[in-house]
């Protein structure tokens, strides 16, 4: 299997909240809160989250991303579920 | 009544509606937002270009189904109407009463997919339950709006909208409220809801070709009805409220007759249905005399209109064969529990006009349908007081006795 790296984690993670979001993925960085900055609320994570684990083939731990304060605490979640 | 809004498959606003209704445009056409090709039934009268993207963020696109957002669009031009910024929405004293038959149907549909047929392109949508649930249209009202007083869902199947209007009726004259905004949205056309009614018997079949000819109210060759969508909403508040704030009257609700048939989950029966009109007159205070015109339930199916014209007799007796009494079906498709809402805004508009619109399709009228049912074309009349049918699976009947307003 291909080594995913975590900008890879980052891109898609961007790209997937893009969508949920109906926002344009280049406006966004993982830096952004996910509240204050992108309007994100439980339905809207875990629609994102749901469409992540899809993507990865992998489980989030659904309590830990409704704590989440930034896009970075997502990729760092994923990216530690997957050991990279 | 100081609002009115409205979005139906023959126009989108208040004026587009009533000038489609008079001029017997209808607004039944093919399916195209699914394949029907295995439907005995094809066609239905579907609201056009409706477009969410004109009245919605992303963020309530994902939130509310289709019934959710032809209702809010309904409600928005009705609150408008009505200057609901001068009703204090937020005084705990102004509420919101809407029905719907089947709620966030296909939002069940895509879920019922995604779990057993695999056809979308992930697991269930965290948004499914709240576009799901059937009040969800009363609740986005009451944030759109501000609006901080009772929030109530009906479902009386397709006299919901009749029993909205009627009941929020009643909280005003009780003075528990001091205006409602009120009325029914539906959306039913699915491919597994088409199928479902197909299933009955009573969807018209062999107008595919030709779709504004299917429904043809009191017609000898009736063959059932076809399925519709839309929404009417209407603020109804006190006479006491419209004239201190000088707001402006469109009609007046002066009755409302409520009853079961008891008797049958999908007949009606011709006892009970006359006894909604009587309830509605007295209710009202007036005599049938004073009832110049009826806008019948009339489905145009086989046992519905025969039934709906001898209640009709039983109530104004030998004047009944001379009664104006006309169907909208005939024009709009059955929109289910919408249906009634978007005909009690028919019948509003008929009395505010004094012109009873058609029953389109009616060319060789059914001898057992002892009624004048204004075939074809709308005609001018005088109308001072008349009502609106509904009846509805289950044996619910709601009627609504409207009068013009004069001041």
């Amino acid at each position: 299997m291909e080594t995913i790296t975590r900008k890879e984690i980052e891109q898609t993670c961007l790209e997937t909240i893009a969508k949920e979001m109906g926002l344009k993925s280049g406006d966004l960085n993982e830096g952004m809160n996910l509240r204050d900055d992108l309007d994100i609320v439980s339905l809207d994570a875990m629609n994102i989250i749901m469409a992540l684990e899809d993507e990865f083939k992998v489980e989030a731990d659904i309590e830990t991303v409704l704590e989440m304060q930034q896009v970075s605490d997502i990729v760092d979640h994923l990216a530690e579920r997957m050991h990279v | 009544m100081t609002g009115r809004g409205v979005v139906s498959p023959v126009g989108s606003t208040v004026t587009e509606y009533w000038t489609g209704l008079r001029d017997g445009i209808s607004g039944v056409r093919q399916i195209t937002d699914f394949d029907v090709s295995r439907a005995s039934c094809q066609i239905a009268g579907m609201v056009q270009d409706f477009d969410p993207d004109t009245h919605f963020n992303h963020r309530e696109k994902k939130s509310y189904e289709r019934f959710t957002q032809m209702g809010l669009v309904a409600a928005t031009q009705a609150v408008e109407e009505a200057e609901m910024q001068k009703l204090d929405a937020g005084s705990g004293e102004v509420g919101v009463l809407m029905g719907t038959g089947v709620g966030g149907i296909t939002s069940y549909a895509i879920a019922y997919d995604a779990l057993f047929a695999g056809k979308v392109e992930r697991p269930i949508n965290a948004y499914t339950i709240p576009r799901i649930m059937n009040s969800a249209l009363s609740s986005a009202i009451a944030i759109r709006m501000g609006i901080l007083g009772k929030n109530i869902t009906l479902n009386t199947a397709c006299s919901s909208g009749g029993n909205a209007i009627g009941q929020a009726f009643e909280w005003i004259r009780e003075g528990s409220l001091r205006a409602v905004v009120c009325g029914a949205a539906e959306a039913p056309v699915t491919y597994g809801i088409l199928r479902a009614w197909d299933a009955l018997g009573v969807l018209s079949r062999k107008y595919n070709k030709t779709p504004e000819s299917a429904c043809r109210p009191f017609e000898k060759n009736r063959s059932g009805f076809v399925l519709a969508e839309g929404a009417a909403v209407l603020v109804l508040e006190s006479l006491e409220s419209a004239e201190t704030r000088n707001a402006e009257i469109f009609g007046e609700i002066a009755g409302f007759g409520s009853n079961c048939d008891a008797t049958s989950l999908t007949n009606p029966d011709e006892k009970g249905v006359a006894k909604a009109m009587k309830l509605a007159l007295e209710d009202a205070e007036i005599s049938p005399d004073s009832i110049g015109y009826i806008n019948a339930h009339g489905t145009g199916t086989r046992l519905n209109d025969p039934l709906e014209c001898r209640a009709i007799h039983r109530v104004f007796g030998n004047r009944a064969s001379s009664l104006a009494v006309s169907s909208n079906k005939s024009q709009l498709g059955h929109a289910m529990g919408a249906s009634s809402a978007l005909e009690a805004l028919a019948t509003i508009l008929a009395v505010q006009n004094d012109c009873a619109p058609p029953t389109l399709n009616c060319i060789d009228p059914d001898p057992e349908c002892d009624i004048d049912p204004v075939s074809n074309y709308a005609r001018k009349l005088n109308i001072e007081a008349a009502l609106s049918n509904s009846f509805a699976f289950g044996g619910s009947n709601a009627v609504l006795v409207i009068k013009k307003w004069k001041p």
